[in-house]
């Protein structure tokens, strides 16, 4: 009897040694769960077509759309087939459209840096009564669907300039407008799809400046030797479910 | 139950350290609009070409008559012939550089003491303009009339780095019936417009 209380004993410290107990037996399953985020990411990839995706690349020519003498006879001037150049500003790489010549008197065009989110549209001596429209083909590079509304509400925003207050001024009298247009037909909503058919919008956008404005500011006009500047930003949501929007 | 709280905590907690919201995500595309607008301007200036006597007879000095050009472009020209007498020719020019960044149009506003058509019945005008690009050539345009020369020049478009050279001659005919110690004068504004905004 005393050799089996020992025996007894002894397994009993050998259990506890390796570290079995007598309670019952359970098992842990660690999960292990990563969320990893999607991008939404909008590029600019080139202008004139929805298929102009190497016109951002040096070299290669485009479509702007056109320029117009408002007032004069002459038919609009045709902006097409103009080069891109690689021109560097502040250390950045920017492709450059610019007519050169094509339009007389006033230069108009196009920068679009290497990162392609933002685009610069400069026109160079611009006189009242003119305007220039330019189409823009922009790429959901993202993972999620995105949306812009049509008609499209930009936020607007002065820039520097020579004269933020009278850049603002020239906007709500009318003698400067900003006209923003998707193709005939487009739906409410334009989506662009992460790649495949589908991913891109284009739109256009047109710059006018009047003669003279709507009369509310008195004879403000656009001064000579004057520059202006303004900011368009154009806010693409994630486009979710039941969206009423149509693939463009 | 306690494998569903402990997956919900999972999730929550993975959310929270990557720091992810629920609001849908968006994203700004800039487009930056700058304009340089251009300038309009014109550079005028004037002065006497000649005076002479009608067969090309150089006026004597000290001459009969006077004639003079003063001013410059702020203040306006002033054309002056005093003690004219029949046979008296005098000619001035103008010139109008376009130093614009743009074509421009010229209109003229003739003020007149005397109508343009009756003062070019009285005295013989010859008025002569010519557009000169940058070489300096162009093809100049006679008129014998104000209304004529005015119509003419103010169809015309003068591109940036263009002259408009005019040269106006006024002789007091030797054959016609003039009045001794009349005056004869008018007064030309002449405004430059760009070439897209001429008022009708």
């Amino acid at each position: 009897m005393r050799r089996m209380k020992y025996i007894t004993f002894i397994m009993i410290a050998s259990m506890i040694a390796i570290g079995v107990g007598y309670a019952a037996w359970t098992q842990s399953i660690m999960v292990t769960q990563s969320v990893s985020a999607g991008e939404l990411s909008v590029k600019v990839i080139g202008y004139g077509n929805p298929n102009g995706e190497m016109s951002t690349v040096p070299g290669q020519e485009t479509n702007i759309n056109y320029f117009d003498f408002i007032g004069d006879d002459q038919p609009p001037y045709l902006l097409q087939n103009l080069p891109c150049t690689e021109i560097s500003l502040g250390g950045l790489n920017y492709c450059e459209i610019r007519t050169n010549g094509d339009v007389p008197y006033v230069d108009v065009g196009l920068r679009v840096p290497e990162d392609e989110d933002s685009i610069t549209i400069f026109i160079e001596d611009a006189i009242p009564g003119m305007e220039f429209g330019y189409d823009v083909v922009m790429k959901n590079v993202g993972s999620v669907p995105v949306a812009l509304t049509n008609p499209i509400y930009p936020a607007m925003y002065v820039g520097a300039g020579d004269d933020p207050d009278l850049a603002n001024q020239l906007l709500e009298d009318g003698v400067i407008e900003f006209i923003y247009n998707y193709p005939s037909g487009a739906p409410d909503w334009m989506i662009a799809r992460p790649d495949g058919n589908g991913g891109t919008i284009m739109m256009n956008v047109v710059c006018r400046i009047n003669l003279s404005g709507n009369g509310e500011g008195g004879e403000v006009v656009l001064p000579e030797n004057t520059s202006l500047e303004y900011e368009i930003h154009f806010i693409f949501e994630q486009d979710v479910d039941g969206n009423p929007g149509t693939e463009f | 139950m306690r494998n569903n709280k402990f997956f919900i905590g999972i999730i929550i907690l993975s959310m929270m350290m990557m720091g992810a919201g629920y609001a849908a995500w968006t994203q700004g595309l800039i487009v930056n609009q700058s304009i340089d607008s251009g300038e309009l301007m014109f550079e005028i200036t004037a002065g006497v070409l000649s005076e002479e006597v009608v067969g090309g007879v150089a006026m004597p000095e000290p001459g009969y008559a006077e004639f003079d050009v003063s001013g410059d472009e702020v203040a306006g020209f002033s054309v002056t012939a005093t003690d004219m007498y029949p046979g008296v020719v005098d000619t001035y020019w103008i010139n109008a550089v376009n130093s614009s960044t743009m074509a421009t149009k010229v209109t003229f506003d003739v003020r007149d003491l005397v109508d343009p058509d009756e003062l070019d019945a009285e005295m013989l005008y010859v008025y002569t303009y010519t557009i000169l690009d940058e070489d300096g050539v162009g093809t100049p345009v006679v008129n014998s009339t104000m209304s004529g020369f005015v119509a003419a020049l103010e169809a015309e478009q003068i591109e940036p780095d263009h002259d408009v050279y005019i040269e106006i001659s006024q002789e007091m005919p030797a054959e016609l019936e003039t009045h001794e110690s009349a005056i004869f004068s008018y007064t030309a504004e002449l405004t430059v417009h760009q070439f897209n905004a001429v008022p009708e």
